[in-house]
């Protein structure tokens, strides 16, 4: 087994997994209890990487990062160096595209939070992030657990957005997935079976974990 | 409404209510919003409480506009910033903090001793220090739960306390004792209390004050005793628990008495002030007061009102039997079980009704 791609893929994994809880938990809770109208088209939109080839979406993506676009543009003005085909370009890329993995579970977990227990914070004078932390987070811990293992796991087992935006760089975004791709490519089936069997045994034990966790949640708050 | 020093004026008018009252705030003064199941009772407190909007009604502190909590379109203080207790029906206690957090929670910016302190505090106005060091709210029983509840909207010293149906979620004979405690508990308050509720003993033993919601409208406020003993009309009678609440017309007027016309009977009673012949009234008759008998008129006997009638239909309540009567006109009597048995009684059986005439109420419109 390629050790460096391992690592790579550990290292995108778990920092998309922190960005993306950073910044799913304040849009969930938004997206469990607005009422407004446009939260539907939001959550569609979040909703979208479910959907879409990873290649669309990693098309849209590699012309975004591109020395064309205004975003590509800046980041070399900013850094010297181009976006795409870089480690960052890869792990906005992974946020993007777990993003429903990390949201979905969130909402779900965030609605089911009893309404009158944020009512409650709320008269008794405390403020949203207040209620999010002290009430609506402690009472949806099953719902982040299952939210970080799912983006990890899923950013692991990414590879046409990441062929798509990463290329092939050995270190900076050559991960497991495209080793295996390679390995395949160079028709060395023997480094490609045993690093399948890696991922699917880590695939199977995450997704055990994540199951026993939604069994476990069930029972807790059953009063 | 008693000693008024200062009043909030709702108009909510959400979910087609549309109710404006206004509400004596002496302190430890009782209001209770009284009225049936989807009258609108709970969405009127949740407004006042800012978690409902009023959708250009309004609702004012003091009776000032400028004070307005809502005002119907652009100003709307927040709840967190109205600085009101709200006790829910099933608590909503938070399940995964200990009791003392619970009632702590609403307490912002004092030092650890002094918020031990005011968390005691209101867990010994809530009579609830028995249970202050449980770890988890979840583990309270009902009663339990409620006292905690209560303890946690006390805590910050609200200037107005919100109690939606606080007894409905508890067993009858916890109902019973916790009811008394309340009012103790509520009394003695600095603030006061609105209480909603659809039942008529709890209503009675708690309020002060009394507001009867029906579909949506304020049929009719004041004191509880009052409103209770003097409905203004049929609907708010039979709201009240007066079993027979019928409009009528005044046929003749003696001696401080009035005498209606029900079906094919003149029936005698008590009017509330004076009422000429010819007005409108509504005749109310509570059920225990109607007796039966099988006889015909005894001579001598001082029930003026005395008819025949029919049963309809009898319903056994524990040791009461509620017997649905027609006397050319409809009327319900409450029995003993015992009672009923010794006359026969049973859908189609003919009986006498009897009510004295001080137990006929009639309430000029």
């Amino acid at each position: 087994m390629d050790w460096q791609s391992v690592r790579l893929s550990i290292e995108l994994a778990t920092l998309t997994t922190v960005i993306l809880l950073a910044l799913g938990i304040p849009l969930a809770s938004w997206l469990a209890f607005t009422r407004k109208r446009w939260a539907a088209p939001i959550e569609a939109l979040v909703a979208l990487p479910l959907v879409l080839p990873p290649t669309v979406l990693g098309y849209y993506l590699l012309v975004a990062m591109g020395a064309q676009s205004p975003l590509g543009r800046w980041w070399i003005d900013l850094t010297g160096a181009p976006l795409a085909f870089s480690f960052t370009g890869l792990l906005i890329a992974s946020v993007l595209y777990s993003l429903p993995f990390a949201v979905q579970p969130l909402v779900a977990s965030f609605s089911a939070v009893d309404t009158r227990l944020v009512e409650a914070s709320n008269v008794l004078g405390r403020r949203w992030p207040t209620t999010l932390m002290r009430v609506v987070l402690p009472l949806s811990r099953p719902g982040l657990a299952t939210a970080a293992v799912l983006t990890f796991a899923h950013t692991i087992g990414e590879f046409g957005v990441v062929l798509m935006v990463g290329g092939n760089i050995p270190g900076v975004t050559r991960t497991v997935s495209i080793d295996i791709y390679d390995d395949v490519q160079a028709f060395d089936y023997g480094a490609a079976g045993r690093t399948s069997l890696a991922l699917l045994m880590f695939s199977l034990v995450v997704l055990v974990a994540v199951y026993s966790l939604r069994r476990r949640s069930a029972r807790t708050w059953a009063m | 409404m008693g000693d008024v020093n200062a009043v909030l004026k709702a108009d909510i008018r959400r979910h087609s209510v549309r109710a404006e009252f206004a509400v004596s705030l002496a302190p430890g003064r009782i209001t209770v919003l009284f009225g049936p199941s989807g009258s609108g009772k709970s969405t009127v407190l949740r407004a006042i409480a800012g978690l409902e909007r009023t959708e250009g009604g309004s609702i004012e502190w003091n009776g000032n506009p400028a004070e307005a909590w809502d005002d119907g379109h652009r100003r709307r203080l927040p709840a967190r910033e109205r600085r009101v207790g709200l006790l829910f029906q099933d608590h909503a206690l938070f399940p995964h903090m200990s009791v003392s957090a619970n009632v702590g929670y609403g307490l912002q910016g004092l030092s650890r001793t002094e918020r031990d302190y005011r968390v005691r505090e209101a867990l010994t106005a809530a009579a609830a220090l028995d249970v202050a060091d449980r770890s988890r709210a979840a583990s309270l029983s009902g009663g339990e739960a409620q006292r905690v509840a209560l303890a946690r909207a006390l805590a910050p010293r609200p200037r107005l306390l919100l109690l939606d149906e606080p007894l409905s979620s508890l067993d009858t004979p916890m109902r019973r004792q916790l009811g008394g405690d309340l009012r103790r508990i509520l009394t003695h308050q600095a603030m006061p209390t609105i209480l909603v509720t659809h039942d008529r003993a709890e209503a009675l033993s708690i309020g002060d004050d009394v507001v009867i919601l029906i579909d949506g409208r304020v049929r009719q406020s004041g004191p509880i005793a009052d409103v209770f003993d003097r409905p203004v009309d049929a609907d708010v009678a039979r709201v009240v628990g007066i079993e027979t609440a019928l409009q009528a017309e005044v046929a003749e007027v003696s001696e401080g008495l009035v005498r209606v016309r029900l079906g094919k009977h003149l029936i005698t009673g008590v009017p509330d002030r004076l009422c000429p012949p010819g007005g409108d009234v509504v005749v109310c008759i509570r059920a225990e007061d109607v007796s039966l008998e099988t006889g015909g008129p005894r001579a001598g006997a001082s029930p003026r009102n005395h008819f025949p009638a029919r049963v309809i239909a009898l319903h056994e309540e524990g040791a009461l039997a509620r017997v649905e009567l027609d006397a050319s006109f409809p009327l319900t009597s409450t029995i003993t079980r015992t009672a009923a048995r010794e006359l026969g009684l049973g859908p189609g059986a003919e009986v006498y009704a009897v009510v004295k005439t001080t137990s006929v109420h009639v309430i000029a419109r």
